[in-house]
């Protein structure tokens, strides 16, 4: 399967998924240059002059698209990246339907007014390099809709994991206007081949890279003083069930944990349950347990490798041996199956959970508590999820913040950020251009 | 129900007919008895079986015993008597991580099948060899069931000259190489046993010592109590014993076993080769054990060439649980399966913070 990047100057490399070969086009280092200078000069004469509502209008009806399941560049999509992902038919073309609804016209636009604030606005960066990982679409939609708000060429490299989502969305912007899909050069290569890099970053005025922490540490290492560098890591979010929360919230959770096989940073490890309120702590996962089920029905498991199963099977051997033994811990499961694993565990201390849908519920004896549970978290921190009413938390947010938290929304939400949110508590817009000190005699 | 005695004296009588019996109902029928027995005297199994609804009324055939992940026994105490009448085999690890306990409240059931199994595959033909030993002795590593099995091995098939060749941790070069080239120059066979490491390393250290060593000598390499393969592909390992030892791969039997397991498996071609069949190398389970080779969805047995987690049914497990699941990948095969290693825990695919990145 060949997946073309057209106007590129370009090799097409054959990657492995499991039964498949995909081809990704692969920048041809000696020409390099050149098409870099082609999308800087694609930006200077085009880009530049484009007015905000016609970007935001192309942005908007690329979303259109994508929200269309008959679409057959997204059915293209899902048809590979069920390779690619592990995720199931089902569970993509719902994970398109829930990304594309958060960029509509209204939220793109919204971004742009906070965009027109700031300094960025007035001298736009030139170039920009996003370094993509992991197999999360929503990365790279939402730095392709800022890059080319700020009125910048964009280069996007593909995920070696998943390669598809990036070049499929460069041809549908192809398809809705080729001009300002000619100012973006979507490409893979292999991490850190410093003859595509070395000169990559150097032209570069911005590059924003994700990944992990290790690998953004290597990249780092080659970023010269000049470009200004953006890193997106690996992090952990967790949930809260205040004592306030209705059983309702054990169906919103369930999808907080099961979209992308909780393998985003937004996705929760952990969800708290306040003692003394409605729920109890085995009375909530009781529910959770029934929700779990019926939400792995809608977003069934896609191909499972072997090392997943060897660990969600030896974390459900761990647990049901300690219950057995008469601790205080619980693990429900659909064994034999996979699909969903719910651990009860009385002791507090926040557990970062093996992914794929294995999901810790703790105790919270109060509030205050929390912050001091996560301590050891800091600066790793994402999100929390909430159920019940926000004043309670307000009390703690200082603590959290200090912690790197640096989203808190309603469970339910966890996977639907907004446009504007601040990703590992950065703000991309401060990153980018530059101050102008003016000073009177 | 049987009692321990009374189950004892079955499961030696069927292991004591050796591996070359045809497979009958009997493995079923003791493994049902077992399975009985176990659920009845070890709590821990029992809870395990009452959850998930698999008890001696419930299933029907052996395949339906509940199987015990091998990580629980590093939680609980899963035997059958009481633990103040119990040894124990214990995996290696590190001194923060968590070691599993494997309980025997005899060994008798342990060292039948061990040596069963053994002569069998390794040493068919002979009473006694000269061992050589590439591993800490019983008394350096009292709860280790390799130090254990190279113990038992050396007593009953051992003659007087066999030896060890680690002390505090350390391969005695200088000795073993000074024996081998004694042995070599008498002209007589001999058998190495060691883990497939131990090996490799001793390859390494012998940049200028090449033997010949005596026809009808072999090797036995174990990946060592983990079930672990060593890094080094079969291929290479064999083409290092023939380079460095003059060992060809037929005589390279590579031993796979387990802390958590009494049976052990040998590769075939040895055995196959004294004996004139032809067949692909692979490890084919004894008459008291059954081994399924589980795909990634956790129920299904895989098809003959596909790969998958092994799944064992040992009745020489009497003390502890007869049905283990293990991390250990495989590919079926005709008679039995192929070892390919431990799963690569593979690149993070989101950006969610892993354990083993944290770590």
């Amino acid at each position: 399967m060949d997946l073309n990047n057209l106007g590129v100057e370009h090799d097409m490399i054959p990657l492995e998924y499991n039964e498949i070969k995909i081809h990704v086009p692969r920048i041809n280092p000696a020409k390099l240059s050149s098409s870099i200078l082609k999308i800087k000069e694609q930006r200077e004469k085009y880009l530049l002059h484009l007015k905000p509502a016609e970007i935001i209008t192309d942005l908007a009806q690329l979303s259109q698209l994508w929200l269309n399941k008959e679409y057959p560049i997204r059915k293209k999509a899902v048809e590979l990246m069920m390779h690619t992902t592990q995720l199931s038919k089902e569970h993509l073309n719902i994970a398109f339907d829930i990304i594309f609804s958060t960029t509509q016209f209204s939220h793109i636009q919204t971004l742009f007014q906070e965009i027109k604030k700031s300094p960025v606005f007035q001298h736009s960066p030139e170039l920009i390099t996003h370094i993509l990982a992991g197999i999360i679409p929503s990365p790279c939609l939402y730095n392709l809709i800022m890059g080319l708000l700020v009125k910048s060429a964009n280069i996007i490299k593909c995920p070696s994991q998943e390669p598809v989502f990036p070049i499929m969305l460069h041809q549908s912007l192809q398809e809705i206007n080729p001009s300002l899909a000619a100012c973006i050069l979507v490409s893979w290569w292999q991490g850190g081949d410093r003859k595509i890099e070395d000169d990559l970053f150097h032209r570069s005025d911005i590059v924003c890279a994700f990944g992990r922490n290790l690998s953004l540490e290597k990249i780092h290492r080659h970023i010269p003083t000049s470009t200004d560098f953006i890193p997106y890591g690996q992090r952990i979010s967790l949930g809260l069930i205040l004592k306030e929360a209705t059983k309702e919230t054990a169906h919103r959770v369930s999808w907080d944990i099961c979209l992308f096989d909780q393998q985003g940073c937004l996705s929760p490890h952990t969800i708290y349950v306040e003692e003394g309120g409605l729920l109890s702590l085995t009375g909530f996962a009781q529910i959770l347990v029934e929700e779990m089920t019926k939400t792995c029905h809608q977003l069934p498991l896609g191909n499972i490798s072997l090392d997943r199963t060897a660990q969600i099977q030896s974390l459900r051997g761990q647990i049901e041996a300690k219950e057995a033994s008469g601790e205080k811990t619980f693990c429900y499961s659909n064994h034999p199956h996979l699909d969903w694993t719910v651990i009860v565990d009385q002791d507090p201390s926040f557990t970062l959970s093996p992914l794929n849908r294995v999901i810790y519920i703790k105790p919270l004896p109060e509030i205050d508590r929390l912050p001091h549970l996560l301590t050891r978290w800091k600066n790793y921190l994402q999100a929390i999820g909430y159920a019940g009413p926000l004043n309670r938390i307000q009390d703690i947010v200082p603590d959290l913040n200090a912690l790197g938290v640096n989203r808190i929304c309603p469970l339910g939400q966890m996977q639907k950020p907004p446009l504007h949110w601040h990703h590992d508590g950065k703000d991309f817009l401060e990153n980018t251009g530059s101050w102008i000190d003016i000073e009177t005699p | 129900m049987k009692n321990t005695e009374e189950l004892d004296t079955q499961l030696i009588n069927f292991i004591s007919g050796g591996i070359n019996k045809e497979y009958d109902n009997k493995f079923e029928q003791l493994a049902l008895e077992l399975f009985l027995y176990q659920f009845s005297h070890n709590q821990i199994y029992q809870y395990y079986c009452k959850k998930i609804n698999r008890t001696p009324k419930t299933i029907r055939g052996w395949t339906d015993i509940p199987a015990i992940h091998t990580s629980a026994f590093k939680e609980a105490h899963l035997s059958c008597t009481p633990l103040d009448t119990n040894t124990y085999f214990e995996t290696s690890g590190t001194s923060s991580s968590k070691r599993g306990r494997h309980y025997l409240d005899s060994r008798k059931i342990y060292q039948y099948s061990l040596k069963n199994i053994f002569k069998s595959y390794c040493m068919p033909h002979e009473d006694k060899m000269p061992m050589f030993i590439l591993f800490p002795s019983f008394e350096e590593l009292p709860h280790s069931s390799l130090a254990y099995m190279f113990h038992v091995l050396s007593q009953d098939y051992g003659t007087n000259d066999s030896q060890y060749y680690f002390l505090n941790g350390q391969l005695q070069y200088d000795t073993l190489i000074k024996d081998l080239t004694n042995f070599t120059e008498k002209g007589q066979a001999l058998m190495l046993l060691g883990t497939t490491l131990s090996f490799v390393q001793l390859f390494k250290q012998m940049s200028k010592e090449i033997f010949q060593l005596p026809r009808h000598t072999r090797l036995i390499d174990t990946g060592g109590r983990k079930g672990r393969t060593h890094d080094v592909s079969r291929d290479t390992f064999h083409k290092l014993c023939e380079k460095h030892l003059g060992i060809h791969s037929q005589q390279v039997i590579n031993e796979y076993g387990m802390t958590e397991m009494g049976s052990q498996f040998y590769d075939c071609t040895f055995s196959d080769h004294l004996h004139h069949k032809k067949r692909a190398r692979q490890k084919i389970p004894a008459p008291w054990v059954r081994t399924q080779v589980i795909s990634a969805n956790g129920s299904d047995e895989a098809s003959i060439g596909e790969t998958g987690l092994l799944r064992h049914f040992d009745l020489a497990n009497r003390n502890s649980v007869l049905a283990i699941q293990t991390e250990d990948i495989a590919v079926r095969t005709e008679d039995g399966f192929e070892i390919l290693g431990r799963p690569h825990r593979s690149e993070p695919r989101g950006c969610s913070l892993t354990i083993e990145d944290f770590l």
